[in-house]
């Protein structure tokens, strides 16, 4: 039974099999996998696995446009985004897109609301709070797995904050939020197990005995369910279908040989901080963000999962930089908050200096860390004999965007600012320029390009994302 | 709005989205939230649980699963292995509606399950040689017996052979673990990532699901008992009494529930309802803007929460060593002037250094009960400044269980320094006193406004930003419709409560019987994990024993756990 097969089964409610079965079964899927990898390989041109990345940044630019202007191939970036000129024959970049999913034209819904979780799940809260699907990187790691492509994590969620509250970006399923792991040493550990190093046994004993116990856990399900109702078993069903789910990653992470171009860190993250720092601080974020700079090329580069999401920050995260970058101290606004932080300073209904500056900090910070990742995939060896950058496919959008009418607006849910970097091993023809004017028909191209993403890191039948069926991009190959 | 409009701001763009800019040079405002208005009035109109929305309908059945939240799987970890987890360790619980147990909602997701995991082998490798060095334990055959009680007592229920074996096998798998104690953390970890632990079930007696109202069978009696007052599993002596079919009856339930009162676990299951009840789920004194946490000691998230928790312990239970007989009344809690901390709440409140365990002395201002504790304010406030409304709705939702709808989109703002002439007040009432928006406002308006002189976390001001003194009078209107199934939908009009200051309407609040009333439903549903449905007599039953002895926990306990429906499950469609 191959790991989709198990998945598929588990998924009916049929969770009888042995674990011994199951290591038999991964058994023969070591043996089996590197002739099917070879194989796979040949088809592929000898390409490394298609990756995608995505970056999720709170509030918005407010006073900014987009990221660029001009022509589609002749164009300038705006100051907010300057920092990443240098990967700018890299990218592709959207302005005058309105938030997928979100009604176009409609106030239904308080902004931060519908723009929290619309921006990566393309979908309204239809007044129930939360989002009503699962946001895109949570969407590819399932249906990765389902489709027969599991790697040792589903996908992989970090970022600059823990707990999110309601209208955060992050949805397994519709209403189950996500919070991103916020401490680099947490996310390194959740790493290693499935990084065997080069000088020790071929698998770690801590995802034996994580297997292990699944096991054991997986197998109380089905002589839970006989007494329980419709809504028990609803809920049985899921808690089960996701430990089997995890059983199955577990599986692959044992079962798989180390990829040549990965090596196991034998110390910590790249920071300073110490382990109970607290990350998300203001003066710790560039300390926090040097450690995940490495972590994002070390899981993908081992192959530990195809899908990473990264979370600047919640959604209208009170979210600071260091004192260093001089952002100025917002007053007391209405939403009750202050200070050098980005929310704050949206709210500030002055077209001030202060107030651009700030904004700018914001999003010149944000464009520098995205730079920076991307300098580290860049440099980053690959199988096949590129690198990381030439099969990763990043992207990042923003909770809110600008208003062109009125650039105090706070929650505009239009010309939200998105980027895209990564020539998609030859599929996305870069550098240029897409402008979808503020036009209703903009938010159908951003549903298009959830799909292509889906589908260049291998879901080939997947047709629609969010509440929109659009088929993909087809202006992303030029 | 549109009726008249007395709050002018000069001529603005109106964006697409139909939201207005503010006027220009409100660079300190607050946020008016004006409020459509439809529900509230549709809400006192039929006289029905206004705080149970059409979602809630379906949460009104026993989901027979009902996930641990975070405090409950801190406790019964720290019961069944002596191992201190920190709550905020666990994954969180889905909010319905100011509710954090409502089981329906809280599914467990692919993030959950391996967070779970981690914990669990964590927890695993820290008991583990804890358990062999008190144990003597060299071999898996002596650790046999060791761990099917913790497999009873976690999993709160006679243990089939075949679960036995399941959890026994990895004592003696190498791929478990290369030395005892490793494979023991595994058993422990798979132990603490089992459906049968992670959730309390709660199945009927004669093991079928259907629809309909069935019996519980004993175990899971004994875990909706021992949840209830202790916020963790039953103890060996429980399990016992359920397998003797002791707990099937009345009186046996009120014996046991006396045994489990007398234990000083009993603290965590009242700590545990005033969380709910005052819809205090997380730890916000962290959040606060660095105007409001400056001066602050570090630890002072873990301060107030803390004195919060001492609080209830204090009130219900007796904490401190004054030698005072505590009331032991829910209702005291709002009236309470008995608060306790070191540095963060001696800053906060205005008083001098506390003796060790007495109540700190009076400190400035009004500070009556619960509502004026730095801690629950914090969960109810914006990052600055004031927040008369959102504290006026939480005092609806979560005291008098009303539902307020959400603000509409066009809120224009008020400043809360701005020299007008006007104190802040009346230039935010000369906003929300028109209709619709009064609808809501006239009854979130008042509660929230005695609250003006409080800062985010609870420092008193004496007066408002433009320096006039706060006013804090108003009228508390008190829904006083009995359930309709009684009145026939008969519309009572809602009681007018006048107050002349914050203390005259916190102590309103503690004497009035909708406040009583309502407590009692959050209650059956911390009790149960459901909403309650009208023709449940439980539900009434309890709503008399708590508003007829005034908040008595120990009452409300006792009506709680002899209701007929305290063994029974009921299932929907």
């Amino acid at each position: 039974m191959t790991p989709s097969k198990l998945v598929a089964a588990l998924s009916r409610g049929n969770y009888s099999f042995s674990r011994r079965r199951l290591l038999q079964q991964a058994g023969l899927w070591s043996v089996l996998w590197p002739l099917l990898r070879f194989e796979r390989a040949k088809a592929q041109a000898d390409l490394a696995p298609r990756r995608v990345l995505i970056f999720f940044s709170p509030n918005g630019p407010i006073m900014e446009r987009g990221p660029a202007s001009g022509s589609e191939t002749k164009f300038t970036l705006g100051e907010f985004w300057k920092p990443l000129e240098r990967h700018q024959a890299d990218g592709l970049f959207f302005t005058g897109m309105h938030q997928a999913g979100v009604p176009f034209g409609e106030h239904n819904e308080y902004g931060h609301q519908s723009a929290g979780t619309g921006a990566l799940t393309a979908r309204t809260t239809e007044g129930t709070n939360h989002a009503t699907g699962p946001s895109l990187d949570q969407f590819i790691g399932q249906e990765l797995q389902r489709a027969g492509i599991v790697t040792p994590q589903r996908s992989l969620l970090w970022g600059l904050h823990g707990l999110t509250g309601h209208w955060g970006p992050w949805y397994e399923a519709a209403g189950k939020a996500v919070n991103p792991v916020a401490n680099p040493y947490s996310a390194l550990a959740g790493l290693l197990p499935n990084i065997a190093p080069s000088n020790g046994p071929r698998v770690d004993p801590a995802l034996l005995r994580r297997s292990a116990a699944l096991e054991a856990a997986l197998a109380d399900c089905p002589e839970l369910r006989g007494s329980l109702g419709r809504e028990g078993k609803e809920l049985l069903d899921y808690h089960c279908g996701n430990l089997a789910s995890l059983q199955t990653s577990v599986t692959e992470a044992i079962a798989r040989p180390r990829a040549p171009t990965c090596e196991r860190p034998s110390s910590g993250p790249d920071t300073i901080l110490p382990e109970d720092a607290p990350f998300h601080h203001a003066e710790n974020v560039d300390e926090t963000m040097r450690a995940f700079r490495k972590l994002i090329p070390l899981a993908l580069a081992c192959d530990v999962t195809r899908v990473i999401g990264f979370s600047f920050g919640d959604t209208a995260a009170r979210f600071g930089i260091p004192s260093s970058y001089g952002v100025p101290s917002s007053a007391q606004v209405d939403s009750g908050d202050s200070g050098p932080q980005h929310h704050a300073w949206t709210h500030v209904y002055e077209e001030t200096a202060d107030k651009h500056q700030a904004l700018r900090a914001f999003t010149n910070w944000y464009s520098e860390q995205v730079a920076l990742v991307i300098d580290e995939l860049k440099a980053t060896p690959d199988v096949g004999g590129g690198t990381l950058f030439d099969s990763t496919v990043i992207l990042w959008t923003s909770e809110l965007g600008h208003h062109p009418g009125n650039p105090l607006e706070p929650h505009p849910n239009n010309h939200v600012p998105v980027l895209l970097f990564g020539k998609g091993q030859g599929t996305i023809s870069t550098g240029r320029l897409y402008d979808g004017a503020g036009e209703e028909d903009s938010a159908l191209t951003l549903h298009q390009l959830f799909v292509s993403l889906a589908r260049y890191v291998g879901l080939p039948n997947v047709d629609s994302f969010g509440n929109a069926g659009t088929g993909p991009l087809d202006w992303l190959d030029g | 709005m549109q009726d008249r409009a007395p709050v002018q701001p000069p001529p603005r763009e109106t964006s697409r989205r139909g939201r207005n800019a503010p006027p220009p040079g409100a660079a300190a405002a607050l946020l008016v939230a004006l409020v459509t208005g439809v529900g509230c009035r549709a809400d006192l109109v039929d006289g029905s649980h206004a705080d149970r929305p059409a979602e809630a309908e379906a949460f009104g059945s026993d989901a027979g699963l009902r996930r641990l939240t975070r405090y409950e799987y801190a406790a019964t970890v720290e019961d069944l292995l002596g191992v201190t987890v920190d709550a905020n360790a666990v994954p969180k619980e889905s909010i319905l509606r100011g509710h954090s147990v409502i089981a329906g909602q809280q599914r467990v997701g692919y993030a959950d399950v391996d967070a779970f995991l981690a914990l669990g082998l964590e927890v695993g490798a820290e008991a583990s040689p804890r358990l062999l060095a008190e144990s003597r334990c060299e071999d898996s055959a002596c650790l046999e017996p060791i761990l099917e009680d913790l497999l009873r007592r976690a999993f709160r229920g006679p243990i089939e052979d075949v679960v036995r074996e399941r959890y026994l096998r990895p004592l003696d798998a190498p791929d478990a673990g290369a030395t005892l104690e490793q494979r023991l953390t595994t058993v422990i970890g798979a132990i603490l990532s089992s459906p049968r632990f992670l959730h309390r079930r709660e199945v009927s007696a004669d093991g079928v699901g259907t629809v309909g109202r069935h019996s519980l069978d004993g175990p899971s009696i004994a875990s909706r008992l021992s949840y209830l007052v202790w916020q963790s599993g039953p103890d060996a002596e429980l399990l016992a009494a359920a397998d003797r079919g002791e707990l099937a009856d009345a009186e046996g339930r009120k014996r046991h529930l006396d045994r489990l009162l007398a234990d000083p676990r009993a603290r965590r299951g009242a700590r545990g309802f005033v969380r709910e009840w005052l819809s205090v789920f997380d730890n916000h004194v962290a959040t606060k803007s660095a105007s409001v946490v400056d001066g602050l000691p570090a630890d002072a998230p873990a301060e107030l929460e803390e004195s919060f928790e001492l609080t209830i312990d204090d009130t219900l239970f007796g904490a401190s060593d004054s030698g005072e007989p505590p009331s032991g009344r829910l209702v005291e809690l709002l009236r309470t002037t008995r608060f306790f901390g070191r540095e963060a709440m001696q800053t906060l409140l205005g008083t001098g250094p506390a003796v060790a365990g007495q109540p700190l002395p009076k400190g400035t201002g009004p500070r009556l009960g619960l509502l004026t504790h730095p801690f629950v304010l914090a969960a109810h406030t914006k990052e600055s400044g004031a927040s008369p409304f959102p504290i006026g709705k939480f005092v609806f939702e979560s005291l008098l269980c009303e539902t307020i709808p959400p603000p509409p989109a066009d809120i224009p703002t008020v400043s809360e320094d701005d020299a007008t002439g006007q104190t802040f007040r009346q230039r935010l009432e000369s906003v929300t006193n028109v209709r619709p928006c009064s609808n809501c406002h006239d009854r979130i308006g008042p509660p929230g406004f005695a609250f003006l002189p409080f800062d985010p976390l609870g420092r008193y001001r004496d007066a408002d930003g433009a320096g006039a003194p706060w006013d804090t009078s108003g009228t508390l209107l008190l829904a006083q419709a009995p359930p309709r199934d009684e009145h026939g939908g008969a519309w009572t009009p809602p009681a007018e409560v006048p107050f002349a200051d914050t203390n005259e309407m916190l102590t309103a609040l503690a004497d009035a019987e909708t406040v009583q009333s309502c407590a009692a439903r959050r209650l059956f549903r911390f009790a149960y994990g459901r909403f309650e449905v009208d023709s449940e007599t439980s539900a009434r039953a309890l709503s008399t024993a708590v508003v007829e002895s005034r908040g008595a926990w120990v009452a409300a306990l006792n009506a709680l756990v002899s209701a007929p429906e305290f063994v029974e499950m009921r299932i929907a469609e």
